[in-house]
């Protein structure tokens, strides 16, 4: 033993505690040293024993510590948790769409109330999680519900997007739509189907076109009994002006006063025809059933067209008709009757209003991309009070002599909308007195 | 002097035509429909035909062509107060010989309706 003693290098803190009593490893200590080495070595027992406590006391305390601050952890993720799913639910709840979210397994994994309310179930068949249960109940609201099931039992299996409209028994639309839920790696998980009352959308849209087809109805009416107006008022008027005529331009023996009467018949009935042709005119230009044939068109042939017809009339009162003059004048775009109306209307009207032994003449000039033609008379032109309700149909100026003119009160409000069908505009300068201009633009072409 | 139809429903353009014609040395024979004109059709051999669209018993095309089908020469005017657009052309491709409409000129009328018949051998 001794010799193994002697082999193993002493602890140091035992050699230090041995040179503390002044023995060594070789030598048997004297009693009072080998007191003092036990009492050291005792003492030394004791301090472990105190650590060893202190550090067991510190570990439980930790441990301790630990769990709480685990608790408290597990406590506010599940508070977290329950806060997020309220927010989840209220936001499920505050949906205008009624919501329906399935997992793979037919499982309901959330529904609002207003899927029920949409779905006419009480709020109590929500409590169901199996999916079959609640959309065969919901079915049952729609009409040939029954007959969509097998449908929405395949659909379920796919990843198609649904949108249609439901009709309810009741009568109301619902549109739903059904979509696949994935995640973001693209793994299907469910499907979620928004459903949402449209019944009063489609009702306005409905009735909105009931209203335009009403509308368009009524229009077609209007045109088509304007023609046939225009058709039955024309024939008898064939009549009237025919007969008269076939006596005036007849062999029978005819005495001044009955001649006077016939040509009152005669004009008469043109004034009428030409009324019944120039509202026909109008009625179409408003129904947008006038269309234009648009050509090119020498705008001096259109202004000897127009003037032709008004030399009578202008003979007639007196009034002298200035050949226009036209130089280097593009051609304009319009259709050949059209534009001969309005320059056959601007010209009339200038020979009217102008007083025997006055003058209407008619200029033309290119004026940018457009045609000006100019209709100049001296007359009697138009008060400020008066250029404003020009283009009204009915509205006459009355000549100076009181009489109302000739024509049907409508040739400058069908001229107007003619100018403006060809993509042109109509303007008009005057002083009482002095006389009047018309200057029409009409588009080169 | 031609020997003229006219198939027309109201009695005064009926007869200022027919007057018109007569003065100018026609033969005028007059029909108010077409059951009228089918029945003078059949019993009188006529040079020309002016008929009015719009008249009882099916309408002036429905004779138009029920004459077309026996005689594809004979000149049939279409003689009508209707304004609409495209009428005239409609008429026309429909086997009119030519189209007037009403209310007629009185002065060029019968001058009109001898432009369009056949010369006479």
């Amino acid at each position: 033993m001794a010799a193994g003693v002697t082999e193993v290098e002493p602890h140091p803190l035992l050699g230090q505690l041995l040179r503390k009593v002044g023995a060594n490893a070789t030598e048997v200590p004297p009693v009072a040293s080998w007191r003092a080495l036990l009492g050291l070595v005792s003492q030394g027992f004791y301090e472990s024993d105190r650590d060893r406590d202190a550090l067991e006391e510190s570990v439980e305390v930790s441990s301790r510590e630990m769990q709480r601050l685990y608790q408290d952890l597990k406590r506010r993720s599940e508070s977290e948790r329950l806060e997020q799913e309220a927010i989840m639910r209220a936001t499920l709840e505050s949906a205008i769409e009624g919501i329906l979210v399935v997992d793979n397994h037919r499982r309901v994994i959330a529904v609002n109330r207003r899927f029920a309310e949409l779905a006419r179930l009480p709020q109590s068949a929500l409590a169901t999680r199996d999916q079959w249960e609640l959309v065969s109940a919901a079915m049952k609201a729609v009409k040939r519900g029954d007959m969509m099931m097998p449908r929405i039992a395949a659909l379920q299996q796919t990843d198609a997007t649904v949108h249609e409209e439901l009709e309810m028994r009741d009568g109301s639309v619902i549109d739903w739509f059904s979509a696949p839920v994935r995640t973001p790696d693209g793994t299907k998980v469910g499907r979620v189907a928004f459903c949402r009352d449209v019944t009063d959308e489609r009702r306005t849209h409905q009735d909105r076109e009931r209203a335009r087809e009403a509308a368009e109805a009524a229009s077609q009416a209007k045109s088509l009994f304007l023609a046939n107006m225009s058709h039955e008022l024309r024939t008898p008027l064939n009549a009237v002006i025919g007969l008269a005529d076939l006596l005036l331009l007849g062999h029978d023996p005819l005495v001044a006063r009955q001649r006077e009467y016939l040509g009152g018949i005669a004009s008469s009935g043109r004034h009428l025809l030409a009324l019944v042709n120039d509202v026909l005119d109008l009625s179409k230009i408003e129904a947008g059933k006038q269309n234009l044939d648009l050509q090119s068109i020498a705008i001096h042939d259109a202004i000897a067209d127009g003037m032709a017809a008004i030399v009578p009339l202008a003979n007639a009162r007196g009034v002298m008709l200035e050949p226009a003059t036209i130089v280097a004048v593009p051609n304009v775009l319009a259709d050949r009757v059209r534009l001969r109306q309005i320059l056959y209307n601007l010209i009339s009207n200038a020979v009217k209003f102008t007083n025997r032994g006055g003058m209407v003449r008619i200029r033309a000039r290119s004026d940018g991309d457009q045609v000006a033609i100019a209709v100049i008379d001296n007359g009697v032109g138009i008060g400020p009070d008066d250029l404003s309700r020009l283009y009204r149909a009915f509205e006459q100026l009355a000549l100076p002599s009181g009489d109302r003119p000739g024509g049907t009160g409508l040739g400058l409000a069908l001229t107007k909308r003619l100018v403006e069908m060809h993509g042109g505009t109509i303007d008009v300068a005057s002083e009482l007195g002095v006389g009047t201009t018309f200057t029409v633009r009409i588009p080169v072409g | 002097m031609a020997r003229i139809l006219v198939v027309e429903d109201d009695l005064w353009s009926r007869r200022l035509v027919f007057e018109l014609l007569v003065q100018r040395g026609h033969n005028v024979l007059c029909a108010a429909g077409v059951s009228d004109g089918r029945q003078q059709l059949d019993t009188v051999r006529f040079d020309a035909v002016l008929l009015d669209i719009n008249i009882p018993g099916g309408g002036g095309v429905l004779l138009l062509h029920e004459i077309r089908e026996y005689n594809e020469v004979i000149p049939v005017i279409a003689f009508t107060a209707s304004t609409m657009a495209g009428d005239r052309e409609r008429f026309l491709a429909e086997g009119f010989t030519a189209h007037l409409s009403k209310p007629i000129d009185v002065s060029s009328f019968v001058a009109t309706v001898e432009s369009y018949l056949l010369p006479t051998t």
